[in-house]
């Protein structure tokens, strides 16, 4: 046995330093996603003719292709394009190369996630009665009425587990934007292991931070839900 | 953008050959995952009694398995044995075994969840009926209650081997060479200027085979379905 405590306390002090990082992408990831992917989901429910079948492509692209793929397809394309594009308009596309690795990151997980949640929020909305459109259409609500005071709020209540697990996927997807030189609570862990060649230690340590945050992430929408619920 | 389709006509043969190995580590932690979700499964529901040891240890490993990233795990199955003992010899497995027991452990949680709502999804009435009519309880899981679960978790499963096959990429992060592993060495031979045709190659290549893997399922749900009117 080997395993040295002292190690494992300056890899901890090392690793939450990629917290703020880890906690951006994740904040970031999931405040963007949840407008456009509720419109991915009214799109697909409503079957709105070009949009409908695209968002299925696109789906089932995410759903089948691997994370890690798109992170370094997107790393090494998206660059390329913009300093092209950026040129074009006679700006200095040289530019592009100062452009932190994290806005890469946050783009792939949104991509990915985004499907997630539009399908989250698909299966939200079609789980609501024919019954609750027609007593709000009664009542003489407009569309947009009915959607903003009846269907969002027991949409929301159903969704809110199946986000919730969306939102800890984000959490567990950010430990891989390590490959494109992000430098989060992973990439500061590996890079403190591989200078003393202590790898457990490290791994243990972020082992921890992960579960903490997904504590937290779990507690979060365990309140939320119990508010919602209330009302 | 006629080189471009040339160059990936042209390495579109030498990734096929690393296709089967990401397919078997797949297989292999499906099937893997499948027995220990089902022991779970029976840890959690079977004859423990509630709040047990054996229930505590079912819910509690579910809770910690599907909050750990999976290469955070895959790091810690890799390197863990082999510093804390290292006479083992763990270290001279073949790497791509790592690959399997990490992710078995990490989608048994996830197996376990799908067939306790499988379960749960078929009546009571049902195991009644088969006691009722003389057999054990052992014969009424087995012979009554789990094949009609089996086809309610059909298209759980279906998303859970699509979702196993793009994770087993990450193996290459511990020398594991399979399909990503062959991009990064073909990426470092051709100088990193062909980057984004092989990562493009790469990326329908997994697509192509989930694809074939999501039909595959629908097709067995749509075999298995034929007959049985009352399954939902």
């Amino acid at each position: 046995m080997n395993f040295s405590l002292g190690f494992a306390l300056t890899a901890m002090v090392e690793s939450l330093k990629g917290v703020p990082v880890t906690l951006f992408l994740i904040v970031a990831t999931f405040g963007l996603a949840l407008p456009i992917s509720f419109s991915m989901a009214l799109a697909r429910v409503y079957k709105i003719f070009p949009l409908d079948p695209l968002i299925r492509l696109y789906v089932s692209f995410v759903r089948g292709t691997p994370m890690l793929a798109h992170l370094f397809f997107f790393y090494n394309l998206l660059p390329m394009v913009i300093r092209k594009a950026m040129f074009g308009l006679g700006l200095n596309g040289n530019l592009v190369y100062d452009l932190n690795p994290v806005w890469l990151a946050l783009f792939v997980l949104l991509l990915n996630y985004l499907t997630f949640m539009s399908e989250n929020f698909r299966a939200a909305i079609l789980s609501i009665q024919k019954d609750q459109f027609e007593g709000a259409y009664a009542f003489g609500f407009t569309k947009a009425q009915a959607y903003r005071r009846i269907i969002i709020p027991q949409a929301m209540s159903t969704a809110l587990p199946a986000l919730s697990n969306s939102a800890i996927g984000i959490l567990k997807s950010t430990s891989v934007v390590f490959v494109i030189g992000v430098r989060d609570v992973t990439a500061n862990a590996k890079q403190v292991a591989a200078t003393s060649y202590r790898y457990l230690e490290a791994y243990v340590d972020i082992l921890i931070i992960y579960l903490v945050i997904c504590f937290l992430i779990t507690r979060i929408f365990q309140l939320a839900e119990s508010r919602i619920r209330r009302r | 953008m006629v080189e471009f389709i040339e160059y990936v006509i042209q390495v579109v043969p030498k990734f096929m050959k690393y296709l089967p190995l990401t397919l078997e580590m797949a297989l292999a932690a499906f099937l893997c995952g499948a027995l220990i979700g089902l022991f779970l499964l029976w840890l959690e529901i079977g004859p423990g009694r509630r709040g047990g040891p054996a229930r505590l240890f079912a819910v509690g490993y579910g809770i910690a398995l599907r909050s750990v990233p999976s290469i955070i795990l895959l790091f810690l199955i890799f390197y863990g044995p082999q510093s804390l003992f290292p006479k083992l010899g763990w270290g001279r497995l073949p790497k791509p075994v790592f690959a399997v027991i990490t992710f078995s452990l990490i989608y048994s949680a996830y197996f376990a969840q799908v067939f306790r709502g499988a379960y749960g999804s078929i009546d009571k009435g049902q195991l009644e009926a088969a006691l009722s009519m003389g057999l054990t309880h052992a014969q009424g899981i087995l012979r009554i209650v789990g094949p009609q679960a089996f086809i309610v978790a059909l298209p759980n499963l279906g998303s859970m081997m699509v979702l196993i096959v793009s994770e087993t990429s990450l193996a290459y992060l511990i020398g594991v060479r399979d399909l990503m592993g062959e991009v990064t060495t073909l990426n470092a031979r051709s100088y990193n200027v062909k980057t984004v045709e092989l990562y493009f190659v790469v990326t329908m290549i997994y697509w192509g085979a989930n694809a074939v893997i999501e039909r595959f399922f629908g097709f067995a749900e749509r075999k298995l379905r034929q007959g049985r009117g009352n399954a939902p």
